[in-house]
């Protein structure tokens, strides 16, 4: 026998007057976990230098660059953030933890160069 | 038959003893007509806009929640203005006519179906004083008038030289056609019911009991019939876009096609006005809200369904849609009438 035909009709009623799923994106943002895996920041004062980020990226993400801090010119990592998948790898093996993975997922630019990033830009 | 109506009766006896002084005789009479009339066309054109506006603003809006999206929201409070800023944007681009196209008839239809809908209008009583043509026979020519529409859909779709709008304009001549003679069946039985082919007196005999309530079987053949004719969905093959891209209207351009949305709602506003009149008892209503608002008021619970039912429902096959209108409508449409004589008349 045929459904309830006045049920689709129902529903969308119910759907009319409840919230929508979807929210306008720039001004409001979805509440993200913990745990979360965006673009690396890199904190320059405290980074060693030791290249371990460098070696365990599985894509070869990271690449050590010449920066002149302070204390005198340092190897630092530079980020290419098209390549990267977000594995949290180098958040891992970083012995000072100065470079962490925020949570902010929109880098989107016009030119697919603007996407390497100079420590001096993840700082 | 009378062809005046206390609306414009008023307007008349106005403008006719304020221009007395300045003229005489048939003069006087003409002028007080003609000012009249377009004393009544201006008041038909701002519901027929402020009607078009609200409803285009509010699908959106309703067709976007019952998706879980938001709609229009950034141009103005709750979106209200975007469509204001999408008519602007199509009244600044090109008028283009393809060099296939007829284009006499091409560029003239589309107005004259406009205008043909308008002429309905007029016909169409808002409250017993608010009438353009007050006639005994309005339901008569509003009926005769709306089977017009689709020779000059198919004349738009036809002269446009494009296959998809033929193909889209002959879909459309089908089903119109098609779902025309349940339509008539149902209004012959209203026309019985009443014992008048007046709109007035029709909503005049509602007043003991609603026509839904006496045929519920003729109100529910009536308003899927006019889905077909509105050509809303689940009945739009006409602009059917995943295989005719825009239908008939294909090669229609910017202006043009702000011509052809306002005359969809139209039509919407046609088809809603006739079913709270023909069934649910018109502007009667109880008294502390006048008249014209207590008839609004049902129209804009019809358009608000007629939404719901397009967020509802797909589209349907083209073998489908006729077999509906001939093997299920045309019976029951004839059982009302039936039943309708039996009930009431003998």
């Amino acid at each position: 026998m045929a459904a309830n035909p006045a049920k689709p009709i129902i529903e969308v009623l119910k759907q009319i007057v409840s919230k929508p799923y979807t929210m306008e994106y720039p001004e409001n943002r979805e509440s993200l976990t913990d745990n979360y895996r965006g673009v690396e920041k890199l904190d320059m004062k405290t980074c060693i230098s030791c290249s371990a980020c460098a070696r365990i990226c599985p894509n070869s993400t990271i690449t050590m660059v010449d920066v002149d801090t302070d204390k005198g010119a340092k190897v630092m990592p530079e980020i290419n953030i098209e390549r990267c998948l977000f594995c949290g790898l180098c958040e891992e093996v970083c012995p000072p933890k100065c470079l962490v993975l925020t949570k902010s997922y929109d880098f989107e630019r016009y030119d697919r160069r603007e996407f390497v990033k100079r420590p001096e830009e993840l700082d | 038959m009378e062809i005046s109506s206390p609306f414009i009766g008023t307007f008349f006896a106005a403008i006719s003893s304020l221009l007395s002084n300045y003229l005489n005789g048939t003069a006087l009479a003409a002028v007080s007509v003609l000012a009249a009339l377009v004393i009544f066309l201006i008041a038909l054109s701002i519901i027929i806009i402020a009607f078009s506006y609200l409803f285009s603003w509010l699908e959106r809006k309703v067709v976007a929640r019952a998706h879980g999206r938001h709609g229009p929201t950034y141009v103005g409070p709750f979106g209200f203005l975007q469509n204001l800023a999408d008519f602007v944007k199509l009244l600044s681009k090109e008028h283009i006519v393809p060099s296939s196209a007829e284009r006499p008839l091409f560029t003239v239809m589309l107005p004259l179906m406009f205008g043909l809908f308008v002429i309905i209008m007029a016909f169409i009583p808002f409250t017993n004083a608010f009438v353009g043509i007050n006639t005994s026979l309005a339901l008569l020519a509003v009926f005769v008038l709306l089977s017009f529409s689709p020779l000059l859909m198919f004349l738009i779709g036809w002269t446009s030289g494009n296959k998809f709008s033929s193909i889209s304009a002959q879909r459309s001549v089908i089903i119109l056609v098609s779902y025309e003679i349940p339509m008539f069946l149902v209004v012959l039985a209203v026309a019985m019911l009443a014992g008048s082919f007046s709109l007035g007196s029709i909503v005049g005999m509602q007043n003991t009991g609603w026509f839904a309530l006496s045929m519920p079987i003729g109100i529910v053949v009536f308003f899927i019939v006019l889905l077909a004719e509105l050509e809303r969905p689940p009945f739009d093959l006409r602009d059917a876009d995943s295989e005719l891209i825009a239908g008939w209207l294909v090669e229609v351009s910017a202006p043009y096609y702000l011509i052809s949305l306002m005359l969809d709602y139209t039509r919407v506003l046609v088809g809603s006005l006739l079913v709270s009149i023909l069934f649910l008892g018109g502007w009667l209503g109880p008294a502390p809200i006048p008249p014209f608002v207590w008839l609004m008021l049902k129209v804009a619970l019809l358009t608000i369904f007629i939404m719901v039912i397009r967020a509802t429902t797909v589209r349907m096959r083209m073998d489908r849609v006729l077999r509906l209108g001939w093997a299920y409508l045309m019976p029951l449409a004839v059982a009302n009438l039936l039943i309708t004589f039996m009930l009431f008349i003998r």
